[in-house]
């Protein structure tokens, strides 16, 4: 009983690093940016979502909006501010864009540790759904299983619009090859903009769902960062799918590791997968299908 | 040659304005009967929350002092203040900055004892007196120049697990604890020497570390052991976290945890949550003696809220370093500062009443009073409902 009530805690945070990782496998996949600004997407989702039921007194369905619109806000203005002029020079930006985006991660971060004081927040209790459901002795809270259902949902919803699209035709037309797509017609700056925003959305969704139950402070998109970094990279940097499972993995190893060997080793282990990975399947589980083929 | 008279007179002039600008920046430029005390702050950073409320207490007590004349002969007090935001190097730089002033004849500094282990090297090669207010690591004091006025958690922990032992009768507890932090480690030690020989069973510890922050599957781990009761030794944060995770997943047990919860930002954070959760604290004004109570009416007229253990640690550190420079004569120096600092062994009348100093370190034990916060955000002494149940 203890092993399923420990799996589900673990789909349950496999579930953020997922939606986590759908965002930067996106970002990647399309623009070839390795934005490590992304984990303050998250937290800004989580900041405008805790602001939407305290400030403004709405309901808890109408902050996860919120945090999903934040994030996909931040994410769009953060690429056209940082990302875009160094497209626009051409060639290989790989390294410029680390160091923006790294930039980019302190500048935001810092910001929301103005902007919350440092402090501690905590969505009040009865603002987010607190029903608790009882499977034998497994207990599941409603958080966690809307956050499971966000997931998949959102998951399924990306690869469907990458994949059924002539918007996610286009997207991964200039994730393979921007010059070969504008002569096929694709406006690139729609099609970069749209993804941007998608990833931007799913990270301020798993910011939202990653503090809906616990506290959190400025920092909280730093440790998503480095998780749903893992989590794309084993799963796959060409495929959603690959990036939620690869999330999914991540989740229900921590917390059984932390409970059947040792709290101590959980990164270690978790971390020590991602090395494993690397190794013996560079481009990820799922590396048959790569979003970047067009 | 007249231009070239020109030249040099300007040359001259604009060296005799730079020696005296570096003077007036070595000296500070000290006015009539004005002591410089320097304050390392933390408003920014990862614990400004913390270091706002250290740094009213800090300021409200030298207003006091100053208002009251209790350095005499009209002298008063000016605090230096340097942002260090609790991160190691900056904290240091502006130790160094302080250092480098000799007009500042005092330092106060530091909630985390990382930070206050490595500025206190440096305070301590410059030979300017240091009072570390907030870190909470043994050994951090070293006499004569680093003393400490934080209140150590430890002993208080230990007389409230006693307290739970003797007045809940849990027949069972389980800990949890911040695995890599030797300060949690600590702190949780002392809970379990309270707990020793009271016949509460010990069902083992559950690990956390310090930059976990999905605390799902420790709720669990703790709820398979099924303690009546749960002690909680981890940081601000994760002990909250932890405690609506055991809460919304139906735990009715009792938890009990450190002081890190009395803040008010740990309530806003946590809500009702933290109600009828036991924490042990060195001020609380319900209990305080007359300096107790004048200073809790003092600093709700100035915030707004009542002070907390932050703000009264603040507020002590400050008096203590007002107290050294009042004995250290007329005219107060880092050498007269330290020994006067270092000489102190009992103060009366304090916000926590009567306390001594062993080896620079503050204690308080007559202070220690055990509290819970009310579902409405308000403390009041903590009395058990009943033995715990799970």
């Amino acid at each position: 009983m203890l092993f399923l009530q420990q799996l589900v805690n673990g789909i349950s945070l496999g579930a953020v690093y997922a939606l986590f990782a759908v965002g930067f496998g996106v970002v990647f996949s399309t623009m070839r940016i390795l934005n490590l600004a992304q984990g303050v997407y998250a937290t800004w989702g989580a900041l405008f979502a805790y602001w939407t039921v305290t400030e403004a007194g709405l309901p808890f369905a109408v902050a996860v909006l919120a945090g999903a619109a934040a994030g996909a806000v931040a994410a769009v203005a953060v690429d056209q501010i940082a990302f875009q002029p160094l497209r626009s020079r051409g060639g290989d930006q790989l390294l410029g864009t680390i160091i923006t985006s790294v930039a980019l991660w302190i500048a935001l971060r810092e910001a929301a540790s103005l902007a919350t004081g440092a402090a501690p927040l905590g969505f009040p209790p009865g603002t987010v759904p607190d029903g608790l459901l009882q499977v034998g002795g497994v207990r599941v809270l409603t958080t966690q299983l809307l956050a499971i259902a966000c997931a998949v949902a959102v998951t399924a919803a990306i690869h469907l619009v990458l994949r059924r699209t002539r918007l996610g035709a286009a997207i991964r037309a200039v994730g393979h090859d921007r010059g070969a797509a504008m002569l096929g017609g694709v406006d690139p700056r729609v099609a970069i903009l749209t993804a941007a925003a998608l990833a931007g959305a799913a990270t301020g969704l798993a910011g939202v769902f990653f503090a809906a139950g616990q506290t959190f402070t400025f920092g909280l998109g730093d440790g998503l960062l480095l998780h749903g970094f893992a989590a794309v990279v084993i799963g796959g940097m060409g495929d959603v799918r690959g990036a939620a499972f690869g999330g999914f993995l991540i989740g229900v190893i921590q917390v059984l590791s932390a409970q059947y060997i040792s709290a101590s080793f959980q990164d270690a282990i978790t971390f020590g997968l991602l090395l494993a990975v690397l190794v013996a399947r560079p481009r990820g589980l799922f590396r048959t299908v790569e979003l970047g083929r067009a | 040659m007249a231009p070239t008279l020109r030249r040099r007179s300007l040359a001259a002039l604009a060296a005799a304005i730079a020696a005296a600008t570096l003077a007036g920046a070595c000296t500070g430029g000290t006015e009539e009967g004005e002591v410089k005390i320097g304050f390392i702050t933390a408003l920014t950073g990862p614990v400004a929350f913390a270091g706002q409320t250290f740094a009213n207490g800090i300021e409200l007590a030298v207003d006091q002092v100053n208002r009251e004349g209790y350095l005499g002969g009209g002298r008063r007090i000016t605090l230096v203040k340097k942002e260090g935001a609790e991160k190691p190097s900056q904290a240091v730089d502006q130790a160094r900055q302080l250092s480098v002033d000799q007009s500042v004849v005092g330092a106060l500094c530091c909630i985390l004892s990382p930070v206050a282990g490595a500025v206190k090297v440096v305070t301590s090669d410059a030979e300017l007196p240091l009072n570390i207010y907030g870190a909470t690591d043994l050994g951090l004091q070293d006499p004569p120049y680093v003393v400490r006025t934080t209140t150590l958690p430890q002993e208080a922990n230990k007389r409230l697990a006693r307290k739970v032992a003797e007045e809940a009768r849990p027949a069972s507890v389980a800990y949890v604890v911040t695995q890599d932090n030797s300060g949690w480690m600590s702190q949780l030690k002392s809970f379990q020497e309270g707990f020793a020989g009271t016949g509460v069973r010990d069902l083992g510890t559950v690990d956390t570390l310090a930059a976990q922050t999905d605390f799902s599957g420790a709720a669990g781990q703790l709820m398979a052991k099924n303690p009546e009761a749960i002690v909680i030794s981890t940081l601000q944060q994760s002990t909250i976290s932890l405690v609506k995770a055991l809460r919304s997943r139906g735990y009715r047990g009792l938890l009990v945890t450190t002081e890190v919860v009395g803040s008010p930002g740990a309530f806003k954070a946590a809500g009702a949550t933290l109600a009828d959760v036991p924490f042990p604290v060195y001020f609380y004004a319900g209990k305080a003696g007359p300096a107790g109570q004048e200073f809790a009416r003092a600093y709700r007229a100035e915030y707004g809220t009542d002070p907390d253990a932050y703000a009264a640690q603040g507020y002590m550190a400050a008096f203590m370093m007002a107290t050294a420079v009042r004995n250290a004569g007329a005219n107060p120096t880092r050498e007269s500062v330290t020994k006067a600092l270092s000489d102190i062994e009992r103060l009366d009348d304090t916000i926590y009443g009567t306390v001594q100093f062993r080896d620079g370190q503050l204690y308080a034990p007559e202070s220690i009073v055990h509290v819970t916060w009310t579902r409405d955000g308000r403390q009041r002494e903590w009395a058990p409902a009943g033995a715990g149940a799970a």
